[in-house]
């Protein structure tokens, strides 16, 4: 029951995003769906026993291949859906918590907390990376040459 | 639809492509100054460039600045230069440009509608400033309840962001630089959410609030763009982009360490 709440909490947030960004407007619901994908597969990921590096590489690549998809079928920049998508995972938490674990002069925990931002960090990237890679392979196979021009 | 063709085919002359030319720059500038990757700039300066059926044109962009250039055979060759100097998140810009230059491709769109509708994307916003405050309310409090946060955290989150809006409000009106508003907004957050354990003493999770209220300053743009511009092989620009996101993470670290340390203080005091 927590999973749905947070979802639909991740779904606001998200939306919330879109504002900021300036998402076109007929967009943004679809970019609040990227994040409440995200977080909830995140969730799923969590409570199933992975690690938060794991998780987050989950929902990054969940959240990419919704983004590819739904950039094909809009017809617009991947980005509109991705940045928000990924919203939840970016991990301001760790940065606050080695932030204030820096100030009490807890040496280890700070540590833990640094490695664990880069490893979020590196988690999303990699997601990126081999989502994009994928749909470009599959770009090269089911486009015939000639009507690569757009 | 979009390979129906409306405009009839113009004649190509000197005047002709400089007006491309110009169109090119300006569709450029405008992605490139809300946040779209620099090979996106690129790809799609190209392809308008190549509507004019020449095919020596070639275009660079780095994160600060354009320049492209056709040479046309028996013609003038014609060079913009363009610096870019603001950067900033307009997902709905990026989306006008990017559909201008697929119907200037397509046929669908001339030049002269082209050049009205880009003037028409610079002059107009979205989403009115209030909307754009009531969305960063909206971030907070998602984030606060996304994080677990309890009734009495989420409520105080709505106050939190209250709080974030004023110095967004204020740096933007002073045109403060991005640093700096980063560290005022990280500080203003850390002591508003810290207040709360005040009023709930020993009763509330101020962390939550806290994490929740600083996501709205997080660098997510520059983060994703970085990586993607890197994978593309774009190293020049993935470095900027990169260094742009770990600099505005430091800052609202520092703000919030500041205003950690501040709340400390006054409370011993």
């Amino acid at each position: 029951m927590t999973i749905i709440w947070k979802t639909i909490a991740a779904f606001i947030c998200v939306c919330g995003y879109g504002f900021v960004t300036e998402t076109p407007k007929k967009l943004v619901a679809y970019a609040g769906v990227s994040g409440a994908i995200c977080w909830f597969v995140y969730l799923v990921a969590e409570a199933n026993g992975g690690t938060v590096g794991f998780s987050c590489f989950l929902a990054a690549l969940f959240v990419a291949l919704y983004s590819h998809i739904m950039a094909r079928a809009k017809k617009t920049p991947v980005t509109m859906f991705f940045l928000g998508g990924i919203l939840p995972l970016v991990p301001g938490s760790q940065i606050y918590q080695s932030v204030r674990y820096f100030i009490r002069g807890e040496e280890l925990l700070f540590q833990e907390n640094l490695t664990l931002t880069l490893l979020i960090s590196g988690a999303i990237a990699l997601a990126i990376f081999i989502m994009d890679t994928v749909f470009q392979v599959l770009k090269k196979l089911t486009i015939p040459k000639s009507e690569k021009n757009l | 639809m979009e390979n129906r063709r409306r405009v009839p085919a113009m004649e190509w002359t000197q005047k002709n492509y400089n007006r491309l030319a110009e169109i090119a720059t300006n569709v450029g500038c405008i992605m490139l100054e809300s946040g779209a990757e620099t090979y996106r700039v690129e790809d799609t300066i190209d392809h308008i460039l190549r509507i004019s059926g020449v095919e020596r044109n070639s275009s660079l962009v780095i994160t600060t600045a354009i320049v492209l250039t056709i040479s046309i055979p028996e013609m003038d060759i014609i060079t913009i230069v363009r610096r870019v100097r603001d950067r900033g998140t307009n997902l709905n810009r990026i989306y006008q440009m990017n559909q201008l230059s697929r119907e200037l491709c397509s046929g669908v769109v001339g030049l002269e509608e082209a050049e009205k509708r880009i003037e028409e994307v610079r002059s107009t916003r979205q989403y009115s400033q209030k909307l754009h405050y009531i969305g960063v309310c909206g971030i907070v409090i998602g984030f606060t309840a996304m994080l677990g946060g309890g009734l009495r955290e989420t409520g105080w989150s709505a106050v939190t962001a209250l709080w974030l809006i004023l110095s967004m409000f204020l740096c933007t009106s002073l045109s403060m630089n991005a640093f700096f508003s980063n560290i005022a907004g990280a500080l203003i957050v850390a002591l508003a959410a810290e207040c709360g354990n005040l009023i709930w003493p020993g009763n509330f999770h101020s962390s939550v609030v806290i994490i929740g209220a600083i996501m709205p300053l997080v660098p997510g743009m520059a983060f994703t763009n970085g990586i993607r511009d890197l994978m593309y092989g774009d190293y020049t620009a993935a470095i900027a982009r990169v260094l742009e996101a770990i600099v505005t993470a430091l800052a609202i670290a520092l703000g919030v360490g500041l205003g950690l340390s501040l709340f400390g203080m006054g409370v011993r005091v």
